[in-house]
């Protein structure tokens, strides 16, 4: 797996290309490409990969110990792993329409952003990763209820990486 | 609504082109069956069929089929 570490400290936020599949399904081929770069985050600050668990609504956490915290997203070829001592979400995803019926959805979190979201394919989806980032940051899954995006104050970063995909981050303000 | 009627439907709302889909296509092997289709799966339900999707409901559908069946 070639990796690549997009933003280095806290968070540490790392992408790395899915390897072929070699008879895995897609899902455990992408799920196994996750833990991989997960171990090398986790690697990279010099701490063990902890025992994983997931909560009822399937957010996968550290057990036993407070923080750091971890958060998994694939898209296509890649995947991205973000590692923080903040509970955190990350996505990443390839630049692509966004079905027409999630407007509504989405401007739940509009207000969150710098800029005006655009109609280019590129604003939706740094819309949508922000969307799918505080989802899985919330750890309830989606849809994301409005009052869950309105008791924080949310830390949001966006990049654009791998050529053609946006990848965003976000964690909850002390 | 006809099965027909249905897949369209789905295939419109899953950015897929007509044709794309069929009935007994497991979802986990369909690349656009990602977090960004189910949302559009949940938001479909509700503005079209008047039913709230949960989670826990998609995490069950294995199939295309599964889908259909739910549209009702």
């Amino acid at each position: 797996m070639e990796v690549e570490i997009i933003c280095k400290g806290d968070p540490l936020v790392i992408i790395g290309n899915i390897p072929a599949s070699c008879g895995l399904s897609r899902e455990k081929n992408e799920h196994e490409a996750g833990l991989q770069l997960l171990k090398h985050g986790m690697d990279y600050l010099n701490l063990p990969l902890y025992f994983i668990k997931t909560n009822c609504y399937g957010k996968p956490f550290f057990d036993n110990v407070e923080g750091p915290y971890f958060s998994i997203s694939h898209s296509a070829n890649f995947v991205a792993c973000a590692i923080s001592s903040k509970e955190i979400g990350c996505d990443i995803e390839r630049i692509k329409r966004v079905p027409g019926n999630l407007e509504k959805e989405l401007y739940k979190i509009q207000h969150l952003l710098d800029e005006k979201t655009t109609s280019s394919f590129e604003d939706k989806i740094k819309l949508w990763t922000v969307y799918e980032a505080m989802a899985k940051c919330i750890g309830k899954g989606i849809p994301i209820e409005q009052n869950d995006i309105d008791s924080y104050d949310w830390n949001i970063m966006i990049w654009r990486t791998c050529k053609d995909y946006i990848t965003c981050i976000v964690t909850k303000r002390d | 609504m006809d099965t027909e009627k249905k897949l369209a439907l789905l295939e419109e709302t899953l950015e897929l082109e007509e044709g794309d889909l069929k009935a007994d296509m497991v979802l986990a092997d369909i690349d656009e069956y990602n977090s960004m289709a189910k949302l559009a799966l949940i938001v479909l339900m509700s503005d079209e069929f008047g039913k709230k999707l949960t989670s826990e409901q998609i995490k069950a559908f294995v199939t295309v089929q599964d889908i259909l069946d739910y549209m009702e």
